[in-house]
């Protein structure tokens, strides 16, 4: 297997982007992350994306891409995994360029959310529950993770407060970084008082519906030596199936997370000790806690605590989410995976401005579908 | 949206499961998988044994929320209550929990199934039957 690194990131300004159509969303980052390579051409390229079908009417997007970043006929495939689909994307890309398949390779992640109205949203997201006999009874995804929410605090004593923590924190740390879609410090009160979801969350638990894409280049380190870009190394990847509806797992754990994190520790040859900073699904306050858990960062229900005492701070003992999260920085489903690669590069790379985390060598990204269903894990590392 | 239609062919199917809670059993190892599966994950190994046999009715509720904001379908219904309910070791389902104070809403709570309509979709609004619990 020949080494792999990323030498080209992109990334647009994430939000409600009512006046971009699916594409240029899509093409923004692509071409950014070409640009920052300083590549005069790819080999081909993986989009990860959730449901373009659902949200937009459209599907057969690798080609679609392909066409508005004026890169035919490279071979463009979509890759899905509910919210992992651009985690997987990245995973598939890494595996061309090992290979010795191909030498450049994009790895990018777009959904285009505000298309449809909330409801019809929060219909199209379920989708990655299982139709059949989680979502014909009714339950959405906020149901999903509220009900690990409660198991958890009936279990652990986590209180209703560690969860309100997490938000406090990724949109402190979003706050300052120029990709998110919110920059608006909240308080601990704030998302108590925010509208209920799904008891015991409310709205500030969720991450938001919003419009976005990142791409990432990979290529051989050989070939980043050449370009004369930073080496930012992929030493580890890890994928995990899990069963994709709640009630046939654990409700307190994600053992998706826990499989997938084993592998890429193992291929890194690094443990949670090593890790300088994390990126993690965030997709609702508690899923950032139970992930804790699983990456090994704390004891089994002590992650609350554990954000309570700021140890996931930057500036802590692991610092988690410096991007903002998908909480802050924004959700759009597929390209959330290839986004957290993004923002561990700004930091390997010493990038990340007041978000900066001294001395960062190895970072890890986390990126799950559905309520846990699969995960990739992904390690990075800074070789000077 | 018109994806979330009850066809004749989606509305059949189910119906072993749906209104006669139809389960699949290993005999080898005994563990429940609802709805049935084709191939059991089988601790035994080897070729496993899966007959459909009925879910318990009863069953001892193991989490739960309160949904304020639902899928289109279940609009008409908010706010509502649904949780994960343990019928037998490993057979669990995810169902509303209805006519229920949300006040009495606890883990470990009893509840028994009971047959009910879950949600009316499409422009003709087609309805679509299935299980709920209720407190015992």
């Amino acid at each position: 297997m020949r080494e792999v690194a990323i030498v080209g990131i992109g990334m647009n300004k994430w939000g409600e982007l009512w006046d971009k159509d699916l594409r240029d969303v899509f093409v923004e980052s692509a071409g950014a992350a070409i640009d920052d390579a300083g590549v005069d051409h790819i080999d081909s390229m993986y989009i990860g994306c959730m449901t373009s079908g659902l949200f937009n009417a459209q599907e057969h997007i690798g080609s679609l891409m392909a066409d508005y970043l004026g890169v035919t006929p490279v071979p463009a495939t979509r890759v899905e995994s509910a919210c992992a689909s651009g985690g997987c994307a990245v995973r598939q890309a890494f595996i061309e360029v090992a290979s010795g398949m191909s030498d450049i390779v994009l790895a990018g992640g777009v959904e285009k959310m505000t298309d449809v109205s909330g409801d019809g949203a929060t219909f199209s997201l379920a989708t990655a529950a299982d139709q059949e006999w989680e979502c014909y009874n009714g339950v959405t995804f906020p149901g999903l993770y509220a009900m690990m929410a409660r198991a958890h605090m009936h279990k652990y004593g986590t209180k209703r407060e560690h969860f309100a923590q997490v938000a406090v924190k990724n949109h402190a740390n979003g706050f300052s970084n120029p990709h998110a879609q919110y920059h608006v410090k909240i308080s601990v009160e704030d998302v108590l008082k925010s509208a209920k979801v799904a008891e015991p969350l409310n709205l500030f638990d969720c991450s938001p519906i919003t419009d976005g894409a990142a791409a990432v280049i990979l290529t051989t380190v050989e070939k980043a030596k050449a370009l004369g870009k930073p080496i930012i190394k992929i030493i580890g990847t890890g994928q995990a199936t899990a069963s994709i509806a709640l009630h046939s797992r654990d409700l307190t754990e994600i053992e998706a997370t826990r499989y997938a994190a084993e592998k890429a520790y193992k291929m890194a040859g690094k443990g949670p000790d090593d890790i300088d900073l994390c990126e993690v699904h965030d997709c609702f306050t508690i899923a950032e806690l139970v992930v804790m858990e699983e990456l090994g960062f704390v004891e089994r229900g002590k992650s609350g605590p554990a954000v309570e005492a700021g140890e996931t701070n930057i500036g802590g003992r692991i610092p988690i989410n410096t991007s903002g999260g998908l909480k802050s920085k924004g959700h759009p489903v597929g390209a959330t995976g290839v986004a957290q690669i993004f923002a561990l590069v700004e930091q390997l790379r010493g990038d990340a401005g007041e978000r900066q985390v001294e001395g960062a060598k190895v970072a890890l990204a986390q990126n799950m579908g559905g309520s846990g269903g699969s995960t990739v894990c992904t390690i990075l590392e800074a070789v000077s | 949206m018109s994806f979330t239609s009850i066809t004749p062919a989606r509305y059949a199917r189910y119906i072993p499961q749906r209104y006669r809670l139809e389960a699949g059993s290993c005999s080898k190892c005994g563990k429940w998988y609802f709805p049935p599966r084709l191939r059991c994950k089988c601790e035994k190994g080897g070729d496993c044994d899966i007959t459909i046999k009925a879910l318990p009715d009863h069953g001892e509720l193991l989490t739960y929320t309160i949904i304020h904001t639902p899928s289109s379908q279940f609009i008409d219904q908010k706010p509502f209550a649904i949780g994960i309910i343990e019928l037998a070791p490993g057979a669990r389902i995810t169902a509303q929990i209805a006519d229920v104070d949300f006040d009495e809403l606890e883990i470990g709570m009893k509840v028994r199934i009971e047959f009910r309509l879950i949600q009316s979709v499409g422009s003709s609004g087609v309805l679509g039957y299935g299980y709920k619990v209720i407190k015992v």
